[in-house]
This record gives structure tokens, C-alpha cells and sequence, in this order.
């Protein structure tokens, strides 16, 4: 439960950072080149989308503002909550089609044309895919997101990936291309202002102080009360892991209870909380493999602890 | 008694030092939490005020009249005394105009535009072939009141004093560097620049704090690690030239295009009445109100309450986990020591002194949780106020429930059933 809980922490402290940094990763670099305008843009912009980099967003922030931005996405990437429609697919891209995902509040300014919603962008027709927002308003509410191929006009971008080697492997992919400048800027968001990082790293050091003394006195604790039966085991004749199964039953029924319990409350507070909406992902594979590393670790300490009672109590 | 507590305290040893333990980290991160929100606040005070808004103002008339009236530049140092003395409202002078600085051997990124991927050229100033390269270079002027307003504080150096703000085109201009600069330039540096068309003298005289920076109205906050921030200047001596009559025109434009921080309880509309009437005192045709902060969403205010409650809500959490624990390890204790208790009783003790030994360990034990959440807060941040008095309050009812469920366990009729059941 106290994981799910610093889970929730900090997944939404993260989610505020990068909202209130223009929904960009820390490890995205700022760049500044042509090589994606003019005759050769398109062929340049193809040449990248298949190059070996994956797992990447280039972003064409050369509009001025982040509101309105060009998006080309290739493989895994991260991008804003989606509330209704779809978010952007890889055949969106280089494929002559003027598609947008936009904010909430720019909803008002489409228009129907028979089944499809559009609305203007560059003096054209976008069809709108999808809606972006969160629980509560942002700036991603007046966003628009078209996809680049779209206009090729751009001289200012922001590549963002998955993780820091996605975004240098398409860095590298853009300076064999053509002359690439990374502009030094650094993120003006909520963490650079109020320092909400440091604090983080303090509350969550001290949280994860706390689980793993939970979690060794859990362990000590199950030994302790089962020692009686332990003590009778050994009289009996059983084996060692014989009496190690009944400790660890007791073990798996405390995990269980506490993974449905934690769960419950996890997806109960995620789903109906409204500010957290859409900060929290439903399903994450972090949330399932550090549980799961967690109840392996405490399996392993019930162990070792359980071997010391049984050879230094026991055996002599 | 003392022997008592002594032997029961003894018997349990690792209980005793995992409940201390857990409700020592949790006291520590509701403190923390309480000392995060008042931090925060202290900063969103900066950036939003309950009481007031700010209005962003500029003088949009083309300067062509000024430049032929002979009074040109007397016209809006009249307005800027308005501005700055109007009850209705407090004034800063805060814009952004770059300087040429002369000979300039730093990096490109203080460079005018560098960020937005169009840095400004170097251009050559002078003339009879004696041109100076000069790199234009982002550069903020600002009155003195926005050090105290927006909370900037320095890194190394002095502030501004009131004699910075008085040019009498003679002497040197003070300026505090970005944080940024601190590692390609000096205090007591000089640099020679062109503002507005007119070559000034520079001095550096400090260097600001990390990650400073200004935000009025609803535009993001600037921050200024790569700005030189220039005091804005008041010209206290009538142009003895036409250029110095333009530069004065132009600057007192800037000086006059700065914000005003208005209480809410007056209204944008009533706000533009007044700066009408102003200019029109003056002489002075247009001031536009650009933009005004009236509670539009700004995420760096609304984070604040966001992330207080993300925090207090993950603090209270972990404190009624160690709560509850608490409360049952002590409950076990005392339904194991019943056999104890009732042999005290038998050698004579009272149950009033075996109820006072539960009370002391239960005392003890948030006691010195308190103690240890205290001096592990005092070791981080060296500070004694970073210990709340809510935490205390919370820990001396944590005492009065504990202390209550156990000792409605540890009653007689619990002992006498557990001598009978022996007998």
C-alpha cells in the first residue's frame, strides 16, 4: 500500500513537471536546424522516420509558442492524455494527411464535415483525431499538435523519446542528415521554481526508509509467530522447507491481501479523484515489476532470516 | 516503578525500537510536509497574490510627435512620476531591451534571440575605421522595488542602492549579472555597451542567486541567469542634443511600460480610466493594457495547492500506517504481559502502577520519536522551525488514543479472568 502510494506521489509530481515544462522530458534537446525545410524536407523527414533511431518525437516548435507544434513520432512514446479519439499512429505520418490532436478548450473551433472533424489550421482543413486534457486545465487545453510532414517550414525543434540513447540515437541520425545546433535552454517548469524535486527526493527517501522497515519487521514479525508451530515441526521430523512452506503461506497471504487491498485503492483514487485524472496511468509495467521485485526481495529476507532461526535456534 | 517500566520496556526490545522507528519517519515527513506548504506559500505569495493583480501597460504612440515637441521627453518623465507616486496602485519597471556589449568575449548563449533559435548578429559600431565588434546580449532593466517584489536575491555582491538609479551622463551604470555569468566574468568588471542608440559605461557589482527570476502577469517567469540586469535609469538632467533628446524619448517609452500591481478589488476597466487620465494629463495620447492576471489558470500557482495536498494527504497516510501499527504492537504487548501484570499483582504491586509503566512506555516511545523526527529535521536543514507544532499535537493524541484502547484492555476483569483461567 505505502508503494502504490509513493507511486501515486510521485507519478503526479512527474506529470506536473512535465506539463508545466511544455510536456517535454528532461533528457529532450533543443535544436536548431533546416534541414527539414525546403525542397529536401520532406525526403529528410522520411529519411529519419526510417532510420534505425526509434522510439522518439520530434517536436517543430518554430511557431514561437508551444501551443502550436508539429509532431512526428516514431515507435514508444509518451504524449499527453488522451480523452476521447485516438492519438497520433505511425501511418499519420508521411502520408500526405493533415491530422491534429488538440486541447480541450480549442473543441469549440472545429467543425463537422460529414464524418470527419476538422478544423482550420495554416489557412487548411486538420482533421482533429483526437482530444488532449487532464483533470484539471493546463496549458495542453489550447494545444494543437498537427503532424509535421504536414508543413515542412520549421528551423526550431525539441527531440524527446522514451529514454535519453532513443533521443541522442535520432540526434545522431539528424546530424548525419545535415548541420544540427543543440540549443543550450534549460526547463522553466514548476521543479526549476519551487525546487518540488528536492523536496520529492526527501519525502520519498524517508517513504522508502519506512517500507523497508515495514517490510524487514513484517518478515521478523511471521517468524516470530510462527516459531511454536516451527518448534513442532522440527520435533516431528519435518524438513526444513516443509516448515519454511508454512512461513511462507502466512507471507503470501499478507502479500495478497495487501496487493488487492493496494490495488483497490490505487485504481479507486486514480478513476475518481478529479485533479488526478489522467496525471496516474491505470497500468504501467513499473507498477507491476517493483511489487512484484519488492515481494521477491521480502521472500528471499523471510528466507535468510528464517535459516539463521532455524540452524542458530534450532540445530544447536 | 521505575524497575517495572525498566523490565516490561526490556522484555520486547525490537517492538519498542520498530514502533519509535516508524513513527519517528512518519512524524518526520508530516513535519517535512508542513515545511514544504509554507515554503511553497511563501513563493506563490510571489507569483499570485489573494489581494492583488498585476496589469502590463504600454505606451503604443508612435514616438514622432514627441520627437518634434520641444518637451518630447518632459512629457513622459511627467507620466512616469504619475505612475510611480499613483496611490492607486504600485508601479515596477521591469522590460526587456538587449545591449550591444562592446568587445564582447563571452559564450553565444547570452546572445539576444539565442533561445529562440535566432541569434542576433554582431553588428560594428564607430566610425574613421575605428569600428568596435558589439554583440547584442539579453539584458533586463528593472526599478528597485522588483528585487523585493519577486524576492531576487544574489549569489554574490551587493544590490542597488537608491544613487544606482540616478544617471547624470557622467558616471558609471551598476549592473548585477545572471547567475550564468558568474564563471566568465567579475565583480568590479567593466563593460562598455550601447542602450538605445547611446554608449554607457558598465560595472559589474554581483552576481544573482540560481534560477532568479520575475514573473508578472500571466506570461511564464524569466529567468534571469543569462541577463544582465540593468537598473532603469532616471535621466535627471534636460538633453543637451537631439540624439540624447531621442535616447530619452525612447527610454522613458520603456521606463513607462512596465506593471501595475492593483488591488481586486478594482477592475481592469477602472484601471484603464486612471492611466487614461494620467496620459492625458500629461499630454500623452495611448497606454495600452496589454495583459492582466485575473485569475486565469497559471499551473505554477495551482501546483502549489496541487502538490501541498499530494504531500499531505502521502504524509497523513504513512502517519495513520504507523499509528495503526503502534496501537497494535502495543495491544499485543500488553495481552503477552498479562501473565506478568497479574504476577505483579500477586507480589503486591497495584494495578494503578502497572496501568502508570503502560502509560510511560506508550509516553516514551512518542517522546522520543519526536526527539529523534526533531534532531533528523535539524540535521538536514539546521533549522529549529522546521519542527511544527502540529506534528506535536498529532503525536499527543496519537498518546490519548493509544493510551486509552490499552488501558480499556488492561483492565480487571481481564487480569482476574486470566488468574482464573490459571487457577
Amino acid at each position: 500500500m505505502i508503494f502504490f502510494a509513493l507511486t501515486i506521489y510521485t507519478e503526479y509530481s512527474n506529470t506536473l513537471e512535465k506539463i508545466s515544462v511544455g510536456f517535454y522530458n528532461s533528457h529532450s534537446v533543443k535544436v536548431k536546424t533546416e534541414i527539414f525545410s525546403g525542397a529536401d524536407g520532406i525526403s529528410n523527414l522520411k529519411q529519419l522516420f526510417n532510420s534505425d533511431a526509434n522510439d522518439f518525437l520530434l517536436y517543430d516548435i518554430s511557431m514561437g509558442s508551444d501551443e502550436i507544434r508539429g509532431v512526428l513520432a516514431k515507435g514508444q512514446i509518451e504524449m499527453p492524455n488522451i480523452i476521447s479519439g485516438r492519438c497520433f499512429s505511425s501511418s499519420d505520418f508521411l502520408n500526405n494527411k493533415k491530422v491534429a490532436i488538440i486541447g480541450r478548450n480549442r473543441v469549440d473551433k472545429t467543425f463537422s464535415d460529414g464524418e470527419k472533424i476538422l478544423i482550420s489550421l495554416f489557412g487548411d482543413k486538420y482533421e482533429v483525431i483526437g482530444v488532449m486534457g487532464y483533470g484539471n486545465q493546463t496549458f495542453l487545453d489550447n494545444c494543437i499538435y498537427y503532424n509535421l510532414d504536414s508543413v515542412s517550414e520549421g528551423f526550431l525543434y525539441y527531440i524527446d523519446g522514451k529514454n535519453y540513447k532513443s533521443v541522442q540515437k535520432a540526434l545522431n541520425v539528424m546530424k548525419g542528415i545535415g548541420e544540427t545546433e543543440i540549443i543550450s535552454d534549460k526547463m522553466s517548469g514548476i521543479n526549476r521554481m519551487f525546487k518540488y524535486n528536492v523536496y520529492n527526493s526527501e519525502i520519498l527517501r524517508w517513504g522508502l526508509i519506512f517500507t523497508v522497515i515495514l517490510l524487514l519487521a513484517t518478515c521478523y514479525f511471521i517468524i516470530n509467530d510462527s516459531k511454536k508451530e516451527i518448534h513442532i515441526y522440527f520435533f516431528l521430523g519435518f524438513s526444513k522447507y516443509q516448515a519454511l512452506t508454512l512461513v511462507y503461506k502466512h507471507f503470501v497471504s499478507i502479500v495478497l491481501i495487501g496487493w488487492l487491498l493496494a490495488a483497490f485503492i490505487y485504481i479507486f483514487t486514480v478513476t475518481n479523484i478529479e485533479g488526478l485524472k489522467g496525471y496516474i496511468p491505470y497500468f504501467s509495467s513499473e507498477l507491476m515489476i517493483i511489487p512484484i521485485v519488492i515481494t521477491i526481495f521480502s521472500l528471499i529476507v523471510t528466507y535468510l532470516v528464517f535459516e539463521f532461526y532455524w540452524n542458530k535456534k534450532y540445530r544447536s | 516503578m521505575f524497575k517495572l517500566i525498566w523490565e516490561t520496556l526490556a522484555q520486547r526490545p525490537f517492538r519498542l525500537l520498530l514502533a519509535i522507528i516508524l513513527f519517528s519517519i512518519s512524524l518526520t515527513i508530516v513535519n517535512f510536509a508542513i515545511f514544504t506548504k509554507n515554503a511553497f506559500a511563501s513563493k506563490q505569495e510571489t507569483l499570485i497574490s489573494d489581494a492583488t493583480y498585476f496589469v502590463d501597460i504600454d505606451f503604443s504612440e508612435g514616438f514622432g510627435e514627441l520627437y518634434e515637441n520641444p518637451n518630447g521627453e518632459e512629457l513622459l518623465k511627467q507620466m512616469y512620476i504619475k505612475l510611480k507616486n499613483n496611490d492607486t496602485f504600485r508601479y515596477y519597471e521591469f522590460y526587456k531591451q538587449f545591449l550591444y556589449i562592446l568587445n564582447y568575449s563571452g559564450p553565444s548563449v547570452f546572445k539576444y534571440g539565442y533561445e529562440e533559435g535566432m541569434e542576433a548578429e554582431d553588428v560594428e559600431f564607430g566610425n574613421n575605421g575605428n569600428n568596435i565588434l558589439a554583440s547584442p546580449i539579453k539584458s533586463v532593466q528593472v526599478s528597485n522595488n522588483c528585487f523585493a517584489r519577486f524576492n531576487l536575491e544574489l549569489h554574490s555582491g551587493r544590490h542597488f542602492n537608491s544613487n544606482d538609479f540616478d544617471y547624470d551622463d557622467k558616471k558609471q551604470i551598476p549592473v548585477i549579472m545572471g547567475y550564468e555569468y558568474k564563471d566568465h566574468f567579475n565583480i568590479g568588471q567593466e563593460l562598455e555597451c550601447i542602450y538605445i542608440a547611446k554608449k554607457f559605461q558598465l560595472v559589474i557589482i554581483g552576481f544573482l542567486e540560481k534560477d532568479s527570476y520575475i514573473k508578472a502577469g500571466n506570461s511564464n517567469p524569466l529567468y534571469l541567469d543569462m541577463y544582465i540586469v540593468m537598473p532603469s535609469i532616471n535621466c535627471n538632467y534636460k538633453p543637451l542634443n537631439y540624439e540624447e533628446k531621442l535616447f530619452q524619448i525612447r527610454h522613458y517609452a520603456n521606463k513607462t511600460g512596465g506593471f501595475l500591481e492593483v488591488g481586486k478589488d478594482l477592475s481592469v476597466s477602472y484601471v484603464k480610466l486612471i492611466l487614461d487620465n494620467i496620459s492625458s494629463e500629461c499630454s500623452l495620447r495611448k497606454y495600452d493594457i496589454l495583459g492582466q492576471n485575473v485569475i486565469i489558470f497559471d499551473l505554477f500557482a495551482v501546483s502549489t495547492k496541487q502538490m501541498w495536498n499530494a504531500i499531505v494527504i502521502l504524509g497523513s497516510f504513512l502517519l495513520l500506517i504507523s499509528s495503526i501499527i503502534l496501537i497494535i504492537i502495543l495491544i499485543r504487548t500488553v495481552s503477552r504481559n498479562i501473565p506478568a501484570y497479574c504476577g505483579y499483582l500477586l507480589s503486591g504491586a497495584k494495578l494503578i502502577t502497572i496501568k502508570i509503566c503502560i502509560l510511560s512506555e506508550i509516553a516514551l516511545i512518542i517522546v522520543l520519536s519526536n526527539i529523534i523526527s526533531f534532531l533528523l529535521l535539524f540535521a538536514v536543514y539546521g533549522n529549529v522551525y522546521t519542527y511544527n507544532i502540529f506534528a506535536v499535537l498529532i503525536s499527543a493524541l496519537n498518546l490519548i488514543i493509544t493510551s486509552f484502547i490499552t488501558i480499556k484492555i488492561l483492565n480487571k476483569s481481564s487480569l482476574s479472568s486470566y488468574m482464573g483461567r490459571q487457577q
